[in-house]
């Protein structure tokens, strides 16, 4: 009785097993260079070019935030050959020993970024990453729905919005805080608990004026759920391409900026072929079509030259000298960042 | 026998049309030029844009695959528990019990990361794997009950009548058992494929590198950006469904089953 | 636990499968409560019962207490809705019954996603509901990113879990049970609440543990439907492990619903004759 129930238990599994391996065995291929990107960020026609090139076939994953690109690097994900964490992530992963140090004698097109972005606070040097894109957080505002005073615009155009029923804030703790601090002329990495508790108050009456907070105000806006929304300049700027009539601000009290790099993480087995990918895009024909096709700000000096000049000069993307001064980076907030969390919780409670 | 109180009927009949509306919504909006305007006129374009947007095809083929696969695991692994256990199924000790309804019970955002938290400490590579055994994992359970329910329906004299006849129980189980479940294990089967081809949170969080489903990709386009191929996707998958809850009544035995997912 | 020395091994590879693909993984997340975060979002392994303690903070039980009314209140709505549904699917008879099933089934088996979708593009606010409402000179309807939203994402895709075991209890009723309370002089009200209701009262029970179960740990709809501006227990949850990377408390919130479900479970096997899997 027993051994034939085993017989057909194994036959049944060995099937089972045998039919995905069959399956996998078509997907597995040896020379691909696995990437874990945003969504969008590399245009089809540009990734085969680089196939054509050097014979490395690109296989995407993409994330929805940095903390998920996190989570799973810090599970062990393995895998990945070439990841696009920001800054802040990228400081957390080199203080983790996680990424493999770049070369720089592999990319001989290194040369070609701004010398602003070597002196960095999170990687100066770039010992462990290259830099991207770069970007701001900002409000953006259909102009045709709701008017903009003259001059600059200040933080509280989204705090204490004109058409609050159709405005979003970022589904962002540490961006929502940023917002207030900023307009409470503080710093947006502020450990003070004191004036974080301020600022929580002062949210939690924004949080019952605005109509929602979410990452992706974009499609909203477009579809005009959205008049003024707490937004990343790359998505402003993408919606803006769609409809002119949204127009991106960066508050005068200053903002955040951003940058989104390449990092090899230390489980790669093809550094080699990521540094090739890395240099490939750092080349200014091949970092053109990709800026150009999603609208994106380079930190790439000689491919800003081949841009059209009404783009050089588009203060959304690249900004000015002053206001740049005013920027600043988003900093690890160590043992105030589980306090931050639970005030996070607490509005929404 | 002619149903008489209006009141329930009349409750019904507007539950399900309330239940229809945003589905209906979704059909018209596939066929809007404009789709945010019902003014601007129909059109068939973005449906067929659908068939030459390979970044759909993509999607749609993994969640083939991965539904074929763990709807076999699944119904391997349901049928062996179902063939060993359903004579005794009601004098199983509560743990078993519990430990086999559970899959079905536990919400599933809790599902999914504890087995994304077993896979990466397992230093399994997510992936397409992963999602496959994620899926099959709670479809089991949902396997199980259907078979149990199949072979108690079947009359036990049949394989006792084979025994006396001289028939090896391997011989019971190949020529008399087993073509006596298949309409169930068909059931089953179509059961586990249609759960895995829908799951949407445990691929969430079970896939890893390189792996998009379609309700992934559906996800992501609704959140990043809009994308009227959505709206021809959305009416093409509602004709999916259609058909496929079609398939499965007309199985009787697995009717009631249709629903749990 | 006398029965399982005499399993038979096709039996094993079952149970064997739930152990490593069920209860090991829930193992993990238990053992994973008693550790601790360290500064850098990495896990520490050493034993402690912070997470609990925190989780006894007002912060989080004001959020576990806003879900389960929440859930609560869906799950009756379910109910209201729910039973008229069953109710008149057991008695009608023919066509009309296959024709209610199926219209009943497709909605469910069309993607999650994509129902969710339907109902985000129905509410919006310049979706069909509001334009009609503004075509009628009525003021809009602000139901989308409101914690209607989210209560009517729940009971939309809820409702027929619990439909089905309420379904399959009425029709487990014998007809001449109804047909004989009438006999003896009962009115409707006193057949539904002595005869009807007694036999019937398991099928609700596990019907509503069905959907009140799952929505506690509900994710998707709050986030899409309810524009994340409450927190629930499931994206709180979800939030731990995802954006704050602190595990520990996340598996500490999941062992807590995991705990709510057995209790349930095990009132379901004290008050019932049968095993759960028996009345389903």
């Amino acid at each position: 009785m027993g051994t034939q129930r085993i017989a057909i238990l194994f036959l049944g599994l060995a099937l089972v097993i045998g039919g995905i391996l069959f399956l996998r065995g078509k997907v597995a291929h040896t020379n691909t260079l696995r990437i874990c990107t945003w969504s969008n960020y590399f245009p089809e026609e540009s990734l085969r070019d680089f196939t054509d090139k050097t014979g490395i076939r690109v296989e995407l994953t993409y994330i929805s935030s940095n903390e998920e690109l996190f989570a799973k690097l810090k599970a062990g994900a393995t895998g990945f050959d070439i990841i696009q964490p920001s800054d802040y992530i990228s400081s957390r992963l080199i203080a983790l020993s996680m990424l493999a140090p770049i070369d720089p004698r592999l990319l001989p097109n290194l040369h070609h970024l701004d010398p602003y972005y070597f002196s960095l606070p999170y990687d100066p040097g770039l010992k462990y990453t290259v830099p991207f894109t770069f970007g701001t957080t900002g409000i953006a505002v259909n102009t045709s729905k709701v008017s903009v005073p003259e001059g600059q615009l200040s933080w509280s155009f989204l705090l204490d919005s004109p058409d609050a029923g159709h405005t979003s804030l970022l589904d962002d703790m540490r961006e929502v805080f940023s917002a207030v601090l900023f307009f409470k002329g503080l710093s947006p990495n502020s450990r003070d608990l004191a004036s974080l508790q301020n600022v929580k108050s002062d949210i939690s009456k924004v949080r019952d004026r605005v109509l929602m907070f979410t990452s992706e105000p974009k499609p909203l806006l477009l579809k005009q759920e959205l008049t003024v929304a707490h937004i990343f300049s790359v998505d402003a700027i993408q919606a803006h391409r769609e409809n002119p009539d949204i127009k991106f601000f960066i508050p005068k009290e200053g903002g955040i900026i951003w940058t989104d790099n390449f990092a090899i993480p230390s489980t790669s087995t093809r550094i080699e072929q990521a540094h090739q990918f890395i240099n490939f895009f750092l080349e200014p024909q091949n970092n053109l079509t990709v800026v150009e096709a999603n609208l994106l700000a380079t930190p790439n000096k000689s491919t800003r030259q081949l841009l059209p000049e009404a783009l050089q000069k588009d203060p959304s993307m690249y900004p000015s000298q002053e206001t740049l001064a005013k920027l600043k980076f988003l900093e690890d907030l160590g043992d105030a960042l589980p306090r931050l969390s639970r005030m996070w919780t607490e509005l929404k409670s | 026998m002619r149903f008489r109180n209006p009141l329930v009927s009349f409750m019904f009949w507007t539950a399900i049309g309330l239940l229809y509306l945003p589905l209906v919504y979704l059909v018209f909006q596939a066929f809007l030029e404009n789709p945010n305007d019902w003014r601007g006129g129909f059109t068939l374009k973005w449906l067929i844009k659908l068939f030459d947007s390979p970044a759909l095809w993509e999607p749609l083929l993994n969640s083939v695959e991965i539904g074929v696969l763990s709807a076999t695991l699944a119904i391997s692994l349901g049928t062996l528990g179902a063939v060993g256990l359903s004579n005794i199924s009601a004098f199983l000790p509560p743990v078993i019990q519990t430990l086999i309804i559970l899959p079905i019970l536990v919400p599933e955002v809790i599902t999914g990361l504890s087995l994304l938290l077993f896979f990466l400490l397992c230093r399994f590579d997510l992936g397409f794997l992963t999602v496959v055994v994620a899926h099959a994992s709670f479809s089991a359970s949902f396997v199980y009950f259907i078979m149990v329910e199949q072979l108690r329906k079947l009359d036990p004299q049949m394989g006792e009548a084979a025994q006396d006849l001289g028939a090896k129980p391997s011989e019971v189980f190949w020529k008399v058992t087993l073509p006596n479940i298949i309409p169930g294990i068909m059931g089953g089967w179509l059961l586990a494929f249609t759960l895995s081809f829908d799951d949407f949170l445990i691929s969430f969080f079970t896939s890893g590198a390189g792996l998009t489903t379609l309700p992934l990709k559906i996800y992501s386009l609704m959140r990043i950006g809009i994308s009227p191929e959505l709206n021809g996707l959305s009416f093409v998958m509602i004709c999916i469904s259609t058909c496929l809850v079609l398939l499965l009544i007309s199985k009787e035995q697995s009717r009631k089953w249709v629903l749990k997912g | 636990m006398k029965t399982t020395q005499y399993l038979p091994s096709s039996a094993w590879a079952f149970l064997i499968w739930l152990i490593t693909m069920t209860l090991l993984p829930f193992t993990i997340i238990l053992g994973m409560s008693f550790l601790e975060r360290t500064e850098l979002g990495t896990i520490l392994f050493s034993f402690s019962l912070r997470n609990y303690q925190q989780l006894l903070d007002w912060v989080y039980l004001k959020v576990l207490v806003k879900t389960v009314w929440l859930a609560l209140m869906a799950t009756l709505s379910c109910l209201a809705i729910g039973f008229p549904v069953a109710y008149y699917l057991a008695r009608v008879q023919g066509t009309m019954k296959s024709l209610g099933l199926i219209l009943l089934f497709i909605p469910f088996w069309t993607n999650f996603i994509l129902r969710i979708y339907g109902i985000v593009s129905l509410f919006g606010s310049n979706g069909i509901l509001n334009q009609l409402l503004m075509f009628l000179g009525l003021p809009k309807a602000s139901i989308l990113y409101t914690r209607w939203g989210v209560y009517f994402g729940l009971v939309y895709n809820y409702l027929p879990f619990l439909v089905v075991p309420i379904y399959s209890s009425l029709e487990k009723l014998d007809p001449f049970l109804r047909e004989a309370a009438f006999d003896l002089g009962a009115t409707r009200f006193q057949t539904f609440r002595k005869v009807i209701l007694p036999n019937i009262k398991e099928g609700l029970f596990i019907g509503s543990i069905f959907v009140f179960i799952p929505m506690l740990g509900e994710y998707v709809i709050p986030d899409l439907l309810g524009g994340a501006k409450e927190a629930f227990l499931g994206k709180v949850m979800v939030e731990q492990f995802f954006i704050l990377q602190d595990w520990p408390l996340g598996s500490a919130i999941a062992t807590m619903l995991s705990v709510l479900l057995l209790a349930a479970l095990w009132l379901q096997n004290r008050w019932t004759s049968k095993g759960l899997a028996h009345a389903i």
